[in-house]
């Protein structure tokens, strides 16, 4: 029960990128979920009801902008922690992703990797 | 004529005498020039014929407007004396009934007059006599005699009535050729008028016939540069009617000018700003009308137009008041930006695609760097430790770069949106200076921080925009400032604003750096030399960022120095 309150699903389609998450979060022994695209993403979402997503935005079949809304959409999910992770820096892409219910907004190129670890780590212990 | 057949000689002779007396009247008044003169003549001659001591003449139709004219005769010195004595000392005023009846029975009368003093012997009879006109009676003779009169014989008052009429001819012919005179001087003077005006108003149609040719040029030269205009012209009155378009508008709004004369503009074109239609209080035309003032719609303010086709396109335009008495309409200069805004949201979507690829592989090497320092992927010795710190500050530089010209890409295209907040500028200071520890711990530098905390206002801006201005100076400081070197801050509120400064004890601006510090990709060269990988950035957006708050900045700095950088805050 405890393990899976500590399940992460990371939408990501960088390969090196969600590399770097699996191993820093399962360093932290954290159980991470991986999937490449928006559609992929969804279906994880549903099925496996992480505790926290962090999601990238510009993604295949479906983008993460979509993926956020259709979730937020679905009551179960509209609580759930999501996390931004993308390089889209524009304040404008920022402001959209909050007001579709995102929970912190963090641009990959701007953050070090260990705040990263922090910040999922901080919203899977609350 | 009243002549009666003469019976006797002496008769014939006194009738001779009686003719005599009216040639020489005749002959007075014909030589006379003036009437007055003749008047003054003829009385001398009647008073001698008839030994009448005194004449005067009265001129006027009737009694109540007779007037006494200073024409008079005298025999002598001496009887005028007395007559003048009597006349002093008594009424003088021939009787009005008694004129009445000399002026309109034509006919001589007399009457004994009532003289006082010693003229009562002397001049007790008035004569009176007509002066006639061609219609009327124009004055009348008045003798004084001190004979009593019992009768005028017929022929006295056919002779005295006759000169009469020859005194009161000439009196008409002369006014008549006063009149004739005065009409014809009138005449002349009026023909000079005439001329004069003439003259003015034939300057006037030659002036108003240049006038017009002027006007007609202008006219054309104008019509000649609104037709040729690659933006369309509208202008409107008060009621959003169209009064005018030129043909570039009739192209971009897709109708002639007979559909767009007279119709209402709100009628012909719908305006959308993004996707949602602006209602009538929207209106750029309605608030230039009102205030008067000067509409500038641009590609930023992502407005849309469509037209009565159906025809959508980006609008960009100028509405300026159209002034005469008030604001009586509007001048609508108007573009079809669909081209500029396809070429704006390329650029649009480079930058965001270029923030995007660019950062993605730069995250991958940041956070490989970060996990190898952190010894995920096991211990490394010295020298790797050294290639790897190479690594990280190159992909740091990289980021801060691409960063900079990402915020500089959007500050040129005007998409940098603002949020502005209240932001204690000493506290936003600390931490930027928190964040740059590291730099500051390597180099030795001592910052200092200088304000009146009490009495610093609070900026209103946008904490992002602010942070990256004074972090990019302070950078800058931190750079080219020597190790064990000192920075100030200075915060101070003036008048005019808030003024922030930063000195450092750096290497300095040499003089011909100096006009260029500001401009993109520019390093002054003792600035290459000391700190090889600067970008020439920085100061560029600092200034862009300073000028979109309506701020200022500059620098003060002697080469070998230190630099101090100022910028300003209106509050």
């Amino acid at each position: 029960m405890a393990k899976t309150t500590k399940k992460v699903l990371v939408i990501e389609d960088d390969e090196h990128v969600a590399r770097v998450y699996n191993i820093k979060l399962s360093h932290e022994g954290i159980e991470v979920i991986r999937a490449v695209d928006g559609e992929e993403g969804l279906q994880k979402i549903i099925s496996e009801k992480p505790k926290v997503v962090l999601l990238d935005l510009m993604l295949p079949k479906k983008d993460g902008f979509q993926v956020l809304e259709e979730a937020r959409k679905i009551p179960e999910f509209k609580e759930m922690c999501v996390l931004i992770l993308s390089n889209l820096g524009q304040p404008q892409d920022k402001e959209r992703a909050m007001k579709l219910g995102a929970c912190e907004y963090m641009v990959k190129a701007d953050m070090p990797i260990q705040q990263v670890v922090d910040t999922v780590k901080k919203y899977l212990a609350s | 004529m009243i002549v009666s057949s003469p019976s006797n000689k002496k008769e014939v002779s006194l009738i001779m005498s009686r003719l005599r007396l009216l040639i020489t009247v005749t002959a007075a008044i014909q030589e006379s020039s003036k009437p007055e003169i003749a008047l003054q003549r003829s009385l001398k001659a009647i008073s001698a014929y008839c030994n009448w001591p005194v004449g005067h003449i009265y001129l006027g139709k009737s009694a109540a407007d007779l007037v006494s004219t200073r024409i008079w005769s005298f025999l002598s010195y001496e009887k005028f004396l007395t007559f003048r004595q009597s006349a002093l000392s008594g009424s003088f005023a021939p009787p009005a009934l008694l004129i009445d009846r000399v002026l309109f029975s034509r006919q001589i009368t007399w009457t004994s007059f009532p003289l006082v003093g010693k003229s009562e012997k002397e001049m007790r009879i008035a004569i009176y006599a007509p002066i006639i006109g061609t219609n009327s009676t124009v004055g009348l003779m008045e003798f004084f005699s001190s004979k009593p009169i019992e009768e005028i014989s017929p022929s006295l008052a056919n002779i005295l009535i006759l000169t009469g009429a020859q005194i009161g001819r000439f009196i008409e012919e002369k006014e008549l050729e006063n009149n004739q005179e005065k009409i014809i001087k009138e005449v002349k003077t009026l023909n000079v008028n005439l001329d004069n005006s003439s003259r003015a108003l034939l300057n006037i149609l030659e002036d108003a016939k240049g006038l017009e040719s002027a006007l007609k040029d202008r006219e054309a030269h104008l019509n000649a540069i609104i037709n040729s205009m690659a933006e369309g012209l509208l202008v409107i009155n008060t009621n959003f009617k169209i009064i005018a378009a030129n043909p570039t508008a009739e192209k971009i709004l897709n109708l002639i000018k007979k559909d767009l004369i007279g119709a209402n503009l709100t009628a012909v074109l719908k305006f959308f700003r993004g996707e949602k239609e602006l209602s009538e209080k929207e209106n750029f035309f309605a608030d230039t009308l009102r205030t008067g003032e000067i509409k500038i719609i641009g590609i930023n303010d992502d407005i849309y137009c469509r037209t009565l086709s159906g025809r959508n396109f980006s609008i960009g335009m100028m509405v300026a008041p159209l002034r005469g008495d008030g604001v009586t309409g509007a001048v609508i200069i108007f573009r079809n930006l669909t081209k500029e805004k396809q070429f704006d949201e390329a650029k649009n979507s480079f930058i965001a695609i270029a923030s995007h690829q660019l950062r993605t592989p730069l995250t991958t090497m940041r956070w490989y760097v970060e996990m190898l320092t952190a010894g995920d992927a096991g211990g490394l010795n010295k020298t790797q430790k050294e290639f790897i710190g190479e690594i990280q500050s190159g992909v740091t530089l990289l980021t801060d770069t691409l960063n900079m010209l990402l915020t500089l890409a959007r500050v040129e295209s005007g998409q940098l949106k603002k949020e502005t907040a209240r932001i204690n500028l000493i506290s936003l200071t600390r931490q930027i200076i928190e964040k740059l520890l590291s730099l500051s711990k390597a180099k030795k530098t001592k910052i200092k921080i200088t304000a009146d905390e009490k009495n610093l206002p609070e900026a209103e801006l946008d904490p992002s925009i602010i942070s990256q201005v004074i972090m990019n100076i302070i950078v800058n400081s931190l750079r080219y400032t020597k190790e064990n070197g000192k920075i100030e801050i200075k915060i101070e509120k003036q008048p005019s604003g808030i003024i922030y400064s930063v000195k450092d004890d750096g290497i300095g601006i040499p003089d011909e750096a100096k006009p260029k510090i500001f401009r993109r990709f520019f390093r002054a060269e003792n600035a290459s030399k000391k700190v090889p990988d600067g970008s020439g950035l920085g100061l560029h957006l600092v200034r862009n960022l300073v000028e979109m708050w309506g701020g200022k900045v500059w620098f003060e700095s002697e080469e070998g120095k230190g630099a101090t950088f100022f910028f300003t805050i209106p509050l």
